[in-house]
C-alpha cells in the first residue's frame, strides 16, 4: 500500500467519523505498517484542521462583509440632508467601485482569495443598496420588486465571472426575498374572484417577464455547472437543489408575468399550466428533480384554478376536489411506471399528497356540502363534465397500462380502482342539492348535515383513512421508508383535522381521544406485524 | 488579460450603466421638466431599511367614469396600464384640465389657448366597481345581497380608478416624520414633468415652505 493510498484512505474514513482504532485495524488488515499509518494519520489530521480553519475563516469573513454592507446600507438610508443628489449618487457608486477593486486586487494580486471573495460579495451588496438608495434619492416608489430581480441577476453574473461561491450563497438570500415579494402573484389563480376579474396585473409585467426569464436561465446555468463538478461535495449539491427550485419558480412566474404583459383577460390557469410543463421539460433536460416538484405542483394549481373558473361559469360546485384527486392518481401511477428512481419517488410523493389533500377537502363538512351539488350532465354543464370525466378516464387508462406492464401491485391497483369507482359513483348519483340542512339564510355550521350527507361523509372519511393506512402498508411491502414516514405524518394530520372538523360539535372530547388512541394502537399493531412479516421474509430468503 | 477579469469588468460596466441610467433619467427630468405643484393627502409609515417616508395621494389619484374621455374602456382597464391625465394651472396649484385617456395624447387639450397645460402619466393601481345608491344608504339592502346572482344595473354602477404616478413616496430624514402636524398644516408637492408625462417628485412643501 503506497503512502498516498494510505493517506487517501484515512481522509475518507476520517470524514465518515470512524474511530482511530477502527481506521488502524482496517489499514493493518490491508498490509500497511503501524509507522506508515501513524505518519499518514498525523498528516490527515493537519489537513483536516487546515480545511476546518479555512472554512471558519471564510464564514467569518463573509459574515463580516454582509454586516458591513448592511451597516452602510442603514447609514446611507438615513438620507443626509446636507449633501446634494449628485454627491450622494457619486459617493454610492465610487464606494461600490472601490470595494470591487479591492476584492479583485486581493484575489488576483495577493494570496488572500477568501478575503477578496468577501469584498466582491460586499461590492454586490453595495450594488443592491445603491439601486434602492438611488431610488430613495429620487423618491421613486417603495415597492420596487423588479429591483430585487435586477440585483439577483447582477449577483449571479458576478458569481459566474469571478467563480465566487460567496456570491452564490448571497444570491440565495436575494432570490428568496425576490420570490417572496411575488408570492401573491403566484397564488392569485386560486382566488375565485380573480377568475372573473382578471384585471389583477403585476405592475411592470413586461420588465418582470424578461427579468424572471433571465434569472431562471442563469440559475439553471449555474446549477448545471455545479452538477457537473458536484461529485461528493455536499455544499455543491445543496446549491444545485436550491437553484433548481428557485429557477423553477422563476419560470412559472415568468409565464404569469408574460400572461399579464398581454393585458387581456386570459384565464389564470394557462400560465400555471405552461409554466408547469416548461419546468417539467427543464427538469428532464437538466436532470433537476427539484424542478419536477415545482412543475407538478404548478399543474395541480393550474387544474384547481381552471376548475374554480368553470364551476363559477356553470354554477357547479365540488368538481375541483374530484378532478384534483384524479390528477393525484395520474401522478402516482406515472411514478410507479417511471424507470428513474428519484423521479419515480417525486411523482409518487406529489401524487399521494395531491390525492390525500383533495380527499381531506372532500371528506370535510364543507367538502361534502359542495360535492353534493356536482352535476355531471354532459349537455347542460359541458365544461365541468368534460374535465371530471376526462381526468377519470385518463387515470383509469394509465392505471390499466401500468397493470398490463406489471409495474403496479395488485393491492395498489385495487385501492386506486376503488377510488376511481368512488369518484365515478359520486358524479353519477350525488344528489343535486346542498347537503347541509339550512334554515332561511342562516349559516349551516351549527345546524348539521342531512342523512345523505352523513353517508357520503362516512364513505369519504373511510376512503381517506384507508388510503393513508395503505400508504404505510405499501411502504413495508415495497421497503420504501418515505411511504411509512409520510403515512405516519398523515395519520397525525388526519386525527387533528378530523377532530376539529367533525367531532368538535357532537362528540365528547374524551370519546374522541379514546377513539383516536385506539385507532393509533391498531395502526401501530398492523405496522409492527408487517415489520415482523418483512423481517421473517428476509430471514427465510437468507 | 485573464478571461475571468474581462467578464468581471463587463459585469461592473453593466452595473454602472444601470445605476447611472437610473440616476441620469431622473436628474434629466429634474433639470429640464416643467415644475408643477399638487395638493397631497399624506399617511406616514416607516420602511425598516430606508428610514421614514411619506406615502401620499393627490387629488388626481382617484378618477371615476366621468373623468375619462372613453368610459367604455374602463371595464377592461388592467392594473398596471397607463393613463394620461391632462393638467392645467389654477392659482398656485395644478388640477385636472380635461378628460383622462388611456392612449398617449398626440395633441394636448386646448393646447393653442394656453401654454400652461400638460399631462401626467400614471399607472392603474386599482380598478373597482362602485354601486351608486339611488336614494339614502339606509334604505338599500346590503351590497352582498344586492349583487347576489345578478349584475348590478349599468346606471347604478361607477368605477373607481386609482392611479400611481411613481411620485407617491417622499423620503424624509430619520425621526423627522413627527414634525408635521397633518391636522393644521397644508402639505403640497412640487413635481417636475417631462414632455412624455413622466414625473419626478422634487420637493415637499408644508404651508408653502420647503420641507424639511
Amino acid at each position: 500500500m503506497s503512502e498516498q493510498h494510505i493517506l487517501d484512505e484515512i481522509k475518507q474514513r476520517y470524514s465518515r467519523h470512524e474511530t482511530k482504532e477502527a481506521i488502524y485495524l482496517e489499514l493493518l488488515k490491508h498490509g500497511a505498517t503501524v509507522d506508515d499509518i501513524a505518519a499518514a494519520y498525523k498528516k490527515a489530521q493537519q489537513t483536516n484542521a487546515k480545511t476546518t480553519e479555512e472554512k471558519t475563516v471564510a464564514i467569518l469573513i463573509t459574515f463580516g462583509a454582509i454586516l458591513i454592507g448592511v451597516g452602510i446600507f442603514a447609514f446611507v438610508a438615513s438620507n443626509w440632508p446636507e449633501l446634494t443628489k449628485t454627491t450622494k449618487v457619486a459617493i454610492l457608486i465610487i464606494g461600490m467601485l472601490i470595494t470591487y477593486m479591492v476584492g479583485w486586487y486581493l484575489r488576483e494580486k495577493t494570496n488572500h482569495q477568501k478575503i477578496g471573495d468577501a469584498f466582491i460579495l460586499l461590492g454586490t451588496i453595495f450594488f443592491g443598496a445603491n439601486l434602492y438608495l438611488i431610488a430613495q434619492i429620487f423618491n421613486i416608489r417603495v415597492d420596487w420588486r423588479e429591483g430585487m430581480l435586477i440585483w439577483l441577476i447582477v449577483a449571479l453574473a458576478v458569481g459566474i465571472t469571478t467563480e465566487n461561491r460567496s456570491n452564490y450563497y448571497g444570491s440565495i438570500l436575494i432570490a428568496f426575498v425576490a420570490i417572496s415579494s411575488y408570492f401573491e402573484d403566484l397564488f392569485t389563480a386560486l382566488d375565485p374572484e380573480n377568475t372573473f376579474y382578471t384585471l389583477h396585473r403585476m405592475p411592470h409585467a413586461e420588465m418582470a417577464t424578461i427579468l424572471f426569464t433571465a434569472c431562471a436561465g442563469i440559475m439553471y446555468f449555474i446549477a448545471n455547472q455545479e452538477r457537473q463538478t458536484q461529485k461528493q461535495q455536499e455544499h455543491r449539491a445543496i446549491l444545485t437543489n436550491i437553484y433548481g427550485i428557485f429557477g423553477a419558480v422563476m419560470v412559472v412566474l415568468a409565464w404569469i408575468a408574460a400572461q399579464q404583459t398581454l393585458a387581456i383577460a386570459l384565464p389564470n390557469f394557462l400560465p400555471r399550466l405552461m409554466g408547469g410543463l416548461t419546468v417539467i421539460a427543464i427538469s428532464y433536460a437538466f436532470e433537476s428533480r427539484e424542478s419536477l416538484i415545482i412543475g407538478l405542483l404548478a399543474i395541480v394549481q393550474s387544474m384547481v384554478s381552471l376548475e374554480l373558473r368553470w364551476q363559477h361559469l356553470e354554477q357547479v360546485w365540488g368538481s375541483p376536489a374530484i378532478a384534483t384527486a384524479a390528477l393525484g392518481i395520474i401522478y402516482y401511477v406515472v411514478g410507479t411506471t417511471n424507470k428513474k428512481p428519484p423521479y419515480a419517488t417525486t411523482y409518487m410523493v406529489i401524487g399521494t399528497l395531491t390525492l390525500v389533500g383533495a380527499l381531506f377537502f372532500a371528506s370535510s363538512r364543507e367538502g361534502i356540502d359542495i360535492i353534493g351539488t356536482i352535476v355531471a350532465h354532459p349537455f347542460t354543464k359541458p365544461l365541468t363534465s368534460t374535465l371530471l370525466i376526462g381526468t377519470l378516464i385518463i387515470a383509469a387508462a394509465i392505471l390499466t397500462r401500468a397493470i398490463r406492464q406489471k409495474q403496479i401491485t395488485a393491492a395498489e391497483s385495487g385501492v386506486i380502482f376503488g377510488y376511481l369507482a368512488l369518484f365515478a359513483v359520486t358524479i353519477a348519483i350525488a344528489p343535486r342539492t346542498p347537503q347541509l340542512a339550512t334554515v332561511g339564510i342562516m349559516s349551516y355550521q351549527s345546524i348539521g348535515l342531512t342523512t345523505n350527507a352523513l353517508i357520503f361523509g362516512a364513505i369519504y372519511n373511510i376512503a381517506l383513512l384507508a388510503g393513508i393506512i395503505g400508504i404505510i402498508l405499501s411502504g413495508y411491502r415495497r421497503r420504501a421508508p418515505w411511504r411509512i414516514n409520510l403515512g405516519a405524518v398523515l395519520i397525525m394530520v388526519f386525527i387533528i383535522v378530523k377532530y376539529t372538523d367533525w367531532f368538535f360539535d357532537f362528540l365528547d372530547k374524551s370519546v374522541f381521544f379514546i377513539s383516536a388512541g385506539i385507532l393509533l394502537l391498531i395502526i401501530g399493531w398492523i405496522m409492527d406485524r408487517s415489520r415482523r412479516a418483512l423481517l421473517s421474509a428476509i430471514h427465510r430468503q437468507s | 488579460m485573464k478571461k475571468t477579469t474581462q467578464g468581471f469588468i463587463v459585469v461592473i460596466i453593466l452595473q454602472l450603466i444601470i445605476l447611472f441610467g437610473m440616476a441620469g433619467y431622473h436628474m434629466l427630468i429634474l433639470k429640464t421638466g416643467t415644475p408643477i405643484t399638487l395638493k397631497v393627502q399624506p399617511v406616514d409609515p416607516t420602511d425598516l431599511f430606508r428610514g421614514d417616508y411619506l406615502t401620499m395621494r393627490y387629488d388626481i389619484s382617484q378618477l371615476h367614469k366621468k373623468d375619462f374621455a372613453d368610459p367604455g374602456v374602463l371595464e377592461n382597464l388592467a392594473i398596471g396600464a397607463d393613463v394620461y391625465v391632462p393638467l392645467k394651472q389654477e392659482g398656485a396649484y395644478w388640477i385636472q384640465a380635461g378628460k383622462a385617456t388611456v392612449l398617449k395624447p398626440t395633441k394636448l387639450p386646448n393646447a393653442k389657448s394656453s401654454n400652461n397645460e400638460l399631462y401626467i402619466k400614471g399607472t392603474v393601481e386599482n380598478n373597482y366597481i362602485n354601486y351608486i345608491y339611488p336614494e339614502s344608504f339606509d334604505n338599500q339592502p346590503p351590497r352582498s345581497i344586492a349583487y347576489k346572482g345578478k349584475k348590478p344595473d349599468a346606471e347604478n354602477m361607477d368605477r373607481t380608478i386609482e392611479l400611481n404616478f411613481g411620485t407617491e413616496n417622499y423620503f424624509i430624514p430619520q425621526n423627522k416624520g413627527a414634525s408635521i402636524d397633518w391636522r393644521y398644516d397644508t402639505v403640497t408637492a412640487r413635481l417636475r414633468i417631462n414632455k412624455n408625462g413622466a414625473a419626478v417628485l422634487e420637493q415637499l412643501l408644508v404651508n408653502n415652505k420647503l420641507w424639511p
